[in-house]
C-alpha cells in the first residue's frame, strides 16, 4: 500500500482538493490495512481504495479548494488553482494524473474505474479548457 | 515559474499535498483490542467479588456519584447566522488544546444512555492526569451502582473498589489509557469535520465559542469513548456504537474547554459530555498507600 500511496493521494487530492483529498486517502489506506487479508486478494486494490474514499466523500459538499496563500508566486500561474478547481471533478483528477504526473490512460481508468476511451475524452477537454482559462497557446 | 503546465500542475499538487505518513494512517485505524475496556470490566467484576458474600447480589452501597457537569447557559447562540471554520482554524483549536491539555489536567465524563425511554446506562468518570501518571475515578449508577478508582504512577497500576479494601496493585494491569484521553478525543477537531460557528455560550461562568460538527462520516473511530454507548452490557462488540453528534466548546485562544458527543450503541442513545478544567495545572498523582 506504500508503493500505492502517491497515486492514490494525487487521485484524491486532484478531486477533492488538499485537505479533504489527503484526508480521504488515509481514511482510504485505514481501511486497507484494516481490510488487509481481503483487500490484498484483489487484482485492482489500489482503485478499490479509490472507490472506497469516494464513497465516503459522496454525501460532503466541500468546496473543493486548493489554498496557495503563502506560497513563492513564482511557482506556477497565478490562475492554475482556481482554473483546476473550475474543472468536473472527473476532468480534474485525469488532467491532474495522466498531465501532471504522467501515468498512462489505462493506469487512470483501473484508478478510476472509467473507462479508457472516457479518460481520453476527459483528459483533452480538461486540458483545452485549462489552457483557455490560463491563455496559454503553445506547450513547451 | 515553470513554463511547462504540466510541471505546474505536479508541483501545485505534490506541494499542497505532502506524503500521508503511516501515523497518520494509523491514527484512523481502530483494531479490535482483546483488553479493550479492561480498566472499567476491572472495577465492575472486583465490585461484584467484593460482594460475593452479600445476598443481595447487585446492589452494592458505595459513594454516590458526583453531580454531572452544569447544563450550558445560552447565551448569543440564537438569531446567529452559523458559518463554517476553515481548515486552517479547526487545526489552530486542535493545536492549541492539543498544547494545553497534553501535560497536566482534569477531565470530567459524564454520561447517560436511553433506550426506548429508559436510562440503560449512566455515570460519570473523573480523570487527572500528569504526565504518564493518571488517575481514573468511575462512579456508576446505571445498570448498577459500583464506584472505584483506578491509577497508574510510574507504570504500576492500582485499584482501589471501596475505601475499606485499600488499593491493589494490578501487576498484569496496562498502563495504556482505555478511558477517552484528552489527547485521543482532540483527534475529533478534524477540518473533515465541517465545523460551524453555531454562536457563543457561558460555562462555568466562562464565554466559550461554540462549534459544531456537521460531518460525521470522516472523523476517525475512537474506540474508547464509542464504548460508552455500549456500557449497558458487559462485553459489547468492539465495533458496536457511532458517532451521531459532536460539539465543542473553546475559549479565545482556542482551548477547549468542552465536548458533547452523541452515539448510538447497543444501549441505546447515548448523550457524553466532557469537561477539561484545571488546564495545564500540575495534579498529584502519587502511589497509593500499602494495603
Amino acid at each position: 500500500m506504500r508503493e500505492g500511496e502517491p497515486r492514490l493521494r494525487r487521485a484524491l487530492v486532484a478531486a477533492y482538493g488538499f485537505e479533504d483529498g489527503r484526508d480521504a486517502t488515509a481514511e482510504a489506506l485505514a481501511y486497507g490495512w484494516e481490510h488487509w487479508e481481503r483487500v490484498r486478494e484483489m487484482p485492482n486494490a489500489l482503485g478499490y481504495l479509490f472507490r472506497v474514499a469516494q464513497s465516503s466523500r459522496r454525501r460532503r459538499r466541500v468546496p473543493v479548494l486548493y489554498d496557495v496563500s503563502g506560497w513563492p508566486d513564482h511557482l506556477f500561474e497565478p490562475g492554475l488553482p482556481r482554473a483546476l478547481a473550475a474543472l468536473s471533478r472527473r476532468q480534474r483528477t485525469v488532467v491532474v494524473l495522466v498531465h501532471g504526473f504522467g501515468y498512462t490512460l489505462q493506469e487512470v481508468a483501473e484508478l478510476t474505474g472509467m473507462r479508457r476511451t472516457t479518460v481520453q475524452n476527459h483528459s483533452d477537454r480538461a486540458l483545452a479548457r485549462l489552457r483557455h482559462k490560463l491563455g496559454v497557446t503553445h506547450e513547451k | 515559474m515553470k513554463n511547462d503546465l504540466d510541471g505546474q500542475i505536479r508541483e501545485l499538487i505534490d506541494r499542497g499535498a505532502p506524503p500521508v505518513s503511516p501515523q497518520e494512517v494509523t491514527g484512523r485505524y481502530a483494531p479490535a483490542r482483546r483488553t479493550a475496556g479492561r480498566h472499567r470490566r476491572l472495577i465492575t467484576v472486583a465490585a461484584g467479588v467484593a460482594t460475593a458474600g452479600c445476598a443481595a447480589g447487585l446492589a452494592i452501597a458505595f459513594a454516590s456519584p458526583g453531580a454531572p457537569p452544569r447544563p450550558a447557559a445560552q447565551a448569543g447562540s440564537a438569531g446567529k447566522a452559523p458559518t463554517f471554520l476553515t481548515a486552517a482554524m479547526v487545526r489552530h483549536v486542535a493545536s492549541a488544546s492539543s498544547s494545553a491539555l497534553e501535560s497536566s489536567g482534569r477531565e470530567q465524563i459524564s454520561y447517560r444512555s436511553v433506550k426506548n425511554g429508559t436510562v440503560t446506562s449512566a455515570g460519570l468518570d473523573t480523570v487527572t492526569y500528569s504526565g504518564s501518571n493518571w488517575n481514573y475515578a468511575v462512579s456508576i449508577t446505571k445498570p448498577l451502582t459500583v464506584s472505584g478508582t483506578i491509577r497508574a504512577v510510574d507504570g504500576h497500576v492500582y485499584l482501589q473498589v471501596v475505601s475499606e479494601t485499600g488499593w491493589l496493585p494490578q501487576s498484569d494491569s496496562s498502563t495504556t489509557p482505555e478511558f477517552p484521553e484528552a489527547a485521543t478525543l482532540l483527534r475529533l477537531l478534524s477540518p473533515a469535520a465541517s465545523f460551524q460557528d453555531a454562536g457563543t455560550d457561558v460555562i462555568n461562568g466562562q464565554r466559550l465559542t461554540h462549534l459544531h460538527a456537521t460531518q460525521l462520516s470522516g472523523l476517525p473511530r475512537v474506540t474508547t469513548l464509542v464504548r460508552y454507548a455500549n456500557l449497558s452490557v458487559q462485553q459489547a462488540p468492539e465495533s458496536a456504537g457511532t458517532l451521531t453528534g459532536l460539539d465543542v466548546w473553546a475559549d479565545s485562544a482556542g482551548v477547549v474547554h468542552q465536548m458533547k458527543i452523541l452515539l448510538q450503541g447497543i444501549s441505546g442513545q447515548t448523550t457524553v459530555t466532557v469537561t477539561f478544567t484545571d488546564i495545564g495545572q500540575p495534579q498529584s498523582i502519587t502511589v497509593p498507600p500499602a494495603r
